[in-house]
Parts: structure tokens; sequence; C-alpha cells
């Protein structure tokens, strides 16, 4: 089925869609399907981009996804969400990062360290 | 009445410091584990031999007769129904869908099998969960293509494993087919899914496959703790099954931006790692990473120092918990 144009969603729409997103991301990264993540890395950029945009910066609508039972949902939200809340996102971060929970314990940690060295700007 | 014990439940789960409370935990657990051999029965031997509880090594599943292992006893899974594993389109047709209307399209073996999966996984967790709260039911429907299936039951499988969560504090173990899986890459995911969880769930048992025999060196050596620069140096002059040699810094950028070999096979640069934690490393550098602005680690890392890609690789193993802090 075909989806619906970004612009066309509801923010609670999008935020179903990023949801989606990860958990197929999930999956990719599990199998090391590169192909598909980097497709699917642009997907969601497209939704933080749509939220971003909406009056009032409404990816503030992915801080329900915090408490989501999938670390890479949780990962997702709180890199998409850390110029909005820094330091709510950043226990998100720490706390996978501390969890064993692979691969996103690895790749939180490593966001982690961008950002601590400066190099990741959340914007 | 139902209700009224699934709401004494969790107000007995709430407290699990209290002796009492977590011994009837415990019982739960246990009914949910006598709930999940019943679902599987037809398929149960009793006299295959089981890991005991307690396994000192922790989480680490053990086999009888492996030569590889020296003669552990062995465990054997019964935890997928037979008739859930057989790559084909006979299982695109047979969801429990609502609804009328065909299944759009035969699946492809891969598919047929992440449908296998799916659909057990949400079976398994829906009748966990039901053992304990009667009551629940998931909210999601079943959709029409083999994909859509795919991924409600998955959906269906998360919210019935996060209400289990809740009622019980323990997390599902993942399933393992009791056949071998038709390709490669099926049977590594497997194999992979099972050293995470161990990693995860560390203390736990979880019941084996004997086609999983061969994959045990990788996941033994994905339960390693972080180790030492110095030990990770030094283990690479003694190669081992379940292990590989890891450049710290990436060896095909760095030959292709003219890094002399010399020093790209220094002994400084290579580590021998778990062979799972390798790929996993491996994928991460390749995904793209909005912590690299957009690019993946390996794009960031073109044009880089030696001293740059020598940090990002020390910091990946750390993260990865393959070397100590």
């Amino acid at each position: 089925m075909k989806q619906a144009p970004l612009s066309e969603m509801t923010v609670e729409q999008l935020v179903d869609r990023f949801t989606a997103i990860a958990l197929e991301q999930d999956r990719a990264v599990r199998i090391d399907d590169n192909t598909k993540f980097k497709r699917l890395f642009w997907q969601m950029e497209a939704v933080e981009e749509e939220l971003k945009g909406r009056e009032g910066d409404q990816r503030r609508a992915l801080l329900r996804l915090y408490h989501h039972p999938r670390a890479q949902v949780r990962m997702k939200a709180a890199i998409a969400t850390l110029a909005l809340e820094p330091k709510a996102a950043r226990q998100v971060l720490e706390s996978i990062s501390d969890s064993h929970d692979f691969p996103q314990a690895g790749d939180a940690g490593m966001t982690l360290v961008m950002l601590d060295r400066g190099i990741f700007k959340p914007s | 009445m139902s209700n009224e014990m699934s709401a004494a439940t969790e107000r007995l789960l709430r407290d699990s410091a209290d002796v009492a409370a977590l011994r009837h935990k415990l019982a739960l657990i246990n009914i949910a584990a006598q709930h999940r051999l019943a679902w599987y029965r037809s398929h149960y031997s009793p006299d295959q031999p089981r890991v005991p509880a307690g396994n000192p090594r922790g989480g680490q599943w053990t086999s009888e007769g492996n030569t590889e292992s020296g003669g552990r006893p062995q465990t054997m899974s019964d935890v997928t129904p037979d008739n859930l594993w057989k790559p084909g389109a006979q299982y695109a047709g047979r969801g429990p869908r609502r609804g009328s209307g065909r299944i759009g399209g035969e699946a492809e073996p891969g598919q047929a099998a992440r449908l296998a999966i799916a659909r057990a996984r949400a079976a398994d967790a829906t009748a966990r969960v039901r053992a304990l709260d009667p009551d629940w039911r998931p909210g999601a429907g079943i959709e029409e293509s083999i994909e859509a299936q795919i991924r409600a039951y998955e959906a269906q499988a998360e919210e019935a494993e996060a209400r289990l969560r809740e009622l019980a504090g323990f997390e599902l173990p993942p399933i393992i087919p009791k056949e071998r899986p038709a390709t490669k890459q099926e049977q590594h995911a497997v194999a992979r899914e099972l050293a995470r969880w161990l990693v995860k769930n560390h203390g736990q048992v979880i019941e084996g496959a004997a086609w999983l025999l061969e994959f045990e060196p990788s996941i033994e050596a994905y339960l390693d703790p972080p180790k030492t620069l110095e030990e990770l140096h030094q283990a690479v002059s003694n190669p081992k099954p379940g292990y590989e040699i890891h450049h710290i810094v990436e060896q095909t950028p760095a030959e292709n931006e003219k890094f002399p070999r010399t020093m790209i096979d220094a002994p400084d640069n290579l580590v021998r790692i778990p062979k799972f934690k390798h790929w996993e490393i491996n994928g991460w550098y390749g995904q793209p990473n909005k912590a690299f602005g957009g690019a993946s680690p390996r794009e960031y890392l073109r044009g880089k120092a030696w001293d740059e890609r020598i940090r990002i690789g020390l910091y990946a193993l750390i993260k990865h918990e393959v070397l100590k802090p």
C-alpha cells in the first residue's frame, strides 16, 4: 500500500512512521543489511525534518518513545530530540549504552563519544 | 476473576524485595515455563538432556558429544514446532488473519522463514502472557500481504513481550528453530540473536539445537568480558575458532588512502576479537550515523589522520565491550 506523503500526515501518524522505520532499522542492523539500513536512515531523516518543520517543533512528540521496549526506537528518539531535551535524551543514550543490548549499546555509546568530543552537535 | 487475579499478581510483583512476593514471582515464571513446555509437548522428548540451572558460566549453553567443547552435556531444542520451520509458500496463507481476502503473493524461502519466526514468536509471547493474564488481548489485527503479516506478528510479539516484562520481569529468549534454517545468513542470524540474548540476560540458560553446535565457539566468544589492549594484541598469534583478527584502523580504507601496509599490519593495529563482535563493529562502520553528520563512520574517517582512525577504532572496541575502558 502506498504511503501518504509526510506533509499530509498528522503528528501522531509521523510518530508511528518513525517507530515503524526504527523497528525496520533494528532488523536491518541485526543482520548487517547496510543497504536497507541506509535507505531507512534517510526515510527517518525525512520524518524528523517534517516534525521539526511543524509549528512548535513537533519532534517533541518523539519523547514518548523514550520508553519503547526496543532499544533502536528509544535510541533514535533520543538522538532526534537531543537538541530539545539534552539531559533526558542523554540519559536514554547512557542507559542503552550500559544495557549490554547490542548492537544498539555500541551505537549509543559511540554517539555519546561523538557528543562529548564536540563533533556531534545536535540541532 | 481473572482481572482480580491479574491485579493481585501485579501488586505482588511490584515489591519483589519482599520474600513472599519474590517466591510468588518465581512460581509465575515456572507456570510460564510449564505452559511453554505444554505448548510444544508434541515435540518434547523427556530423554533429551537438559542444561541444569545455575550453570556457573552464566548462560553458556553446552552440548554433549561435541568435540569442539570437550563432550559437555548437550541441550536439544524443541522451541519451534517443526511445521513452523519449513521454507515454502505453504506458510503464506496460514496466518490468523482477520477478515476475508486472499494473501497477496507467495512467500519466498527467506520471507517464509521470517514469517514463521514472527508467527511463532507472537504465539509464544501471547501464550506466556495469557498464562499470567488470561484476559490479555493484542491490539493489532493481522494484515494481508506477507510483509505486512510479518510486521503485524512482530508488533503483536512486541506488545505481548512488553506486557510479560511488566508481569514477570523477565525477557523472552529468541526463537531457536529445531531444524537448521535454509541459508547461512539465517543460521548466523539465529546464532547471533542467541549470543546477544545471553549477553543481555547474563546467568540465564537457554535450550539450544543440534544444528547450532557449529556456532558454539562464536557464541561463547561473544560472551567474553572486555579485555586489555595487551591481551587482545597477544591473542593475535593464537588463532581460535569463534574469533577473527581485527584491524583497529580499518585496512581497506587505509590502503585506499595510501597508508603503508607496514602500518596497517603492524602488531599494534591488530587484535583478536570475537567473530560476531567483529561483524557488529564492521556493520556499524558502514551505517550512516547522525553523530557523524549523516555519514558513516567509515566515510567520516576518509581523509583523516592515522591518529583519529586509531581513536575511533579504540572507542568502537570499548563501546562494543571488547576492550576494557
